[in-house]
């Protein structure tokens, strides 16, 4: 697979406890093309929180930091967001951390301080990172959920699709792990969709959430925009228009690193 | 204009025609499936013979139940090529989801014709013979609007609205 420039900007998470070497860092990160927009956290709980507050191109990730040390929080992260791309910086040159970190899902290690040529190899990996989209389809139909499914892959759009039987199951999907895009069934038992969504919005202020209903009724979009819902798609599901709604959430939703263009 | 709450099904637009026009779009969003197994039968009762039954009704402005009764055969066509399984490893359950929506993408596209405010149910399904299913059927509880039979791969689907008073 050939290589993708990286996006003008990237947003970036670094978790060092030393505010020196976090000035350091972020002084030598330069790269023809691309801007880096650092977020700067000093301790391994603020990082999991930060990151969990907003999804994060890449993370540069400190090993050893006071509280929760670098690869616990590289733990944390990955279940959260197991396509998350985090490289971990140490001073610890040993092989021993730079394995645990590779077992934990880190796409690599490099030693502070970080060289040109280190530099040189977290880009060239970063260029050549592919991620699926990660996508929540709730719906208490399992029909429901395989034709949406059908759907995106008609589309050719790599993605990992988790299901959700019900309103209930789709919120606790989402405090347990991110999706880029969520499709929400409207009528659904116990917990409706219109519920589900207020719950995930608050939960997640820019989660991207497309209310799916066979209900073609005006009310229920209306009612279903009014509560913060980005899209909405009508059943039966029809290529056009699931192109459609794909491409505005291409759009208007946050672009990361590492996405395949998939703007129709 | 006439009073909403007084209009009937067709004046609503609920016609033979636009349902089974809502029931093909929701057929054509599944998999095209496989012929179902087995020759075709020709007397309608015995297709029927096994069937599985769904209904989905709307309530408010206007009242009133799809129905669906599609032979197995042929929901196990639509289930297996849409969960990607062996027909014959296809459960009474799966059936019963696939009929089920089925009844939800028509009830709830019926429901974008109709004016003023409408609640839609949440669809049923359950499977069985042809005694269970006129016992389950709702057709003496009001006025039959659609009674007709949609033909999809050499087999039918009975689609019956039901408007109640």
């Amino acid at each position: 697979m050939s290589a993708m420039k990286l996006p003008a900007a990237v947003n970036v998470l670094l978790a060092d406890d030393s505010r020196a070497m976090r000035a350091l860092i972020k002084g030598n990160f330069t790269w023809p093309g691309t801007s880096f927009q650092f977020t700067e956290v000093e301790n391994g709980a603020d990082a999991v929180a930060a990151y969990r507050s907003r999804r994060f191109d890449f993370v540069l990730l400190d090993i050893h930091m006071p509280g929760l040390d670098g690869l616990q929080v590289l733990r944390s992260i990955r279940s959260y967001d197991p396509c998350a791309l985090v490289y971990m910086i140490s001073s610890d040159t040993s092989m021993a951390a730079n394995g645990t970190a590779q077992d934990y899902g880190a796409m690599g290690f490099v030693t502070k301080p970080i060289s040109g040529g280190s530099l040189n190899r977290i880009m060239v990996s970063l260029e050549a990172v592919r991620r699926p989209f990660a996508v929540l389809t709730a719906d208490d139909s399992r029909t429901g959920q395989a034709l949406l499914k059908r759907g995106l892959d008609l589309l050719a759009i790599e993605s990992v699709v988790t299901g959700a039987d019900d309103g209930r199951m789709a919120v606790e999907a989402c405090n347990r792990e991110f999706f880029d895009i969520v499709f929400l069934d409207v009528h659904m038992p116990d917990m409706t969709g219109i519920q589900a969504l207020k719950a995930i919005k608050s939960l997640r202020r820019d989660a991207y959430v497309v209310m799916v209903t066979s209900d073609a009724s005006m009310d229920t979009v209306r009612d279903a925009r009014a509560l913060g819902a980005d899209d909405y798609l009508l059943k039966p599901v029809q290529q056009p228009n699931l192109k459609k709604v794909w491409s505005r959430f291409r759009v208007m939703a946050p672009q990361y690193l590492g996405h395949a263009n998939t703007i129709f | 204009m006439a009073d909403s709450d007084n209009m009937h099904a067709g004046e609503h637009g609920i016609t033979e025609q636009s349902v089974l026009a809502i029931l093909a779009e929701a057929l054509s969003s599944f998999p095209e499936p496989s012929l179902p197994d087995g020759s075709p039968v020709s007397d309608i009762q015995s297709e029927f013979a096994q069937a599985v039954f769904g209904q989905a009704s709307l309530t408010g402005t206007w009242n009133g139940t799809v129905m669906l009764r599609v032979p197995v055969p042929l929901a196990s066509s639509l289930t297996s090529a849409l969960f990607a399984t062996p027909a014959s490893e296809i459960s009474a359950a799966e059936r019963a989801d696939v009929v089920a929506e089925l009844c939800n993408l028509v009830a709830g596209n019926l429901k974008g014709l109709i004016q003023g405010g409408v609640t839609l149910s949440l669809p049923t399904a359950l499977e069985g013979d042809a005694e269970l299913v006129m016992r389950r059927s709702a057709s003496r509880m009001g006025n039959v609007v659609v009674d007709s039979i949609y033909s999809f791969l050499g087999q039918r689907i009975a689609v019956q609205i039901i408007e109640h008073e």
